[in-house]
């Protein structure tokens, strides 16, 4: 499609969402109004302000589809038949973002204007993301994780318990503070278990030991718990 | 009319079915080709669309409020100038605005005086005066607007 039609495809989601989920309806609005004014910076990247809206797009057709389902028990059935990670996203942190008043939501547009999204930060996201699936894990990745709840991939192992967790690397300055930001945040947001995984890019098989952290806490780490693994 | 409730029911799985399918496909690209799954998308990413994204639309009566309140004679807005500095005022009426559309009062004061923050270097409780008088006018001056127009 075109660029163009992203705005249409957006309008069309607030109008239905205003009947279906008021709130909905209210955030995409909030985001319309926000991509509204990111022109003022030529500095953003237009992949990524794409990419964003193409997932909320996708998301909010979900979410609305599961709330026009008629009954209860309908959608009960439909989210057990969606993945560990699809369920807590759709079923959880999602409608919580929905519902939620995202004060923050001012801090997105700096975030996304000051290269928090840089390259090499995404290729490391990616490739965890890929040896998870390769070692039969799963994983979901989502920007508004990212933005709001200081989540760069949820992942789930054998006994499908989806794991947040926050990626970065050793070399960064204030690393206490952020670890102590990042666990805040998740509690703000009633995540109830969180991984925080630093990383050191000389080491040559750092993405492998991630992983192997990953997929062992996704299955081990008990309710309420927040770990910090350097 | 059970059958018809039936053919409801299952065009609406069919588009939870669809949209979910698209969702999972799109984190398929995601993995394949990272960022650059946006191409396969949309075609003409890099064109002019985020330039031209609010052009068909009506004004904005409350950013337009913010953007006058802050280049007026008013003491909160000489104080936030005077506090500012070199930030454009443009660029802060845009996160004003986007502090004052929450409907809560407290956690509006609270986004504002967040806002006013990362410019502002003062201690915390004339920050919070500031962004409480901020607050105050600004709505109401906008409150009045629309009373006007009205």
């Amino acid at each position: 499609m075109e660029a163009k039609e992203i705005k249409d495809k957006l309008n069309l989601l607030i109008e239905q969402a205003a009947e279906i989920d008021p709130n909905l309806t209210t955030k995409l609005r909030d985001i319309n109004r926000w991509i509204k004014h990111i022109k003022l910076g030529s500095l953003i990247s237009k992949p990524i302000v794409v990419a964003f809206l193409l997932e909320v797009i996708t998301d909010s057709k979900v979410w609305l589809a599961i709330k026009s389902l008629p009954s209860e028990e309908d959608k009960r059935l439909q989210f057990e038949q969606m993945t560990a990670n699809e369920r807590y996203w759709y079923g959880y942190l999602f409608p919580k973002w929905i519902n939620a008043t995202d004060t923050k939501f001012y801090i997105w547009k700096k975030k996304m204007m000051a290269g928090e999204f840089n390259q090499a930060d995404s290729d490391i996201i990616k490739y965890i993301a890929q040896d998870v699936v390769h070692r039969e894990g799963s994983f979901w990745r989502r920007y508004i994780a990212d933005l709001s709840m200081a989540t760069d991939l949820i992942v789930s192992n054998h006994q499908n318990k989806p794991l947040c967790i926050q990626v970065t690397s050793v070399s960064e300055e204030f690393h206490n503070t952020k670890y102590q930001k990042w666990q805040n945040s998740l509690q703000l947001w009633e995540i109830e278990r969180g991984l925080f995984l630093s990383y050191n890019p000389q080491d040559n098989d750092f993405i492998h030991q991630l992983v192997n952290v990953a997929l062992y806490n996704s299955d081990h780490l008990a309710e309420g718990k927040y770990m910090n693994f350097s | 009319m059970v059958n018809q409730q039936q053919t409801n029911n299952s065009a609406q799985l069919e588009n939870l079915t669809e949209a979910l399918a698209a969702a999972r496909n799109m984190q398929q690209d995601w993995l394949n080709y990272g960022l650059n799954f946006v191409h396969i998308y949309v075609e003409d990413v890099e064109g002019d669309w985020l330039e031209t994204w609010g052009d068909d639309e009506i004004s904005n009566p409350l950013f337009d409020a913010i953007k006058d309140f802050l280049v007026s004679d008013d003491d909160v807005a000489i104080k936030i100038r005077k506090y500012v500095g070199d930030r454009s005022l443009f660029d802060l009426a845009v996160d004003l605005e986007e502090g004052l559309r929450i409907s809560r009062e407290n956690e509006k004061i609270s986004a504002v005086k967040d806002i006013l923050a990362s410019d502002i270097d003062i201690d915390d409780l004339e920050l919070l005066d500031l962004a409480n008088n901020f607050v105050d006018k600004c709505c109401r001056k906008n409150l009045e607007t629309r009373i006007v127009e009205v």
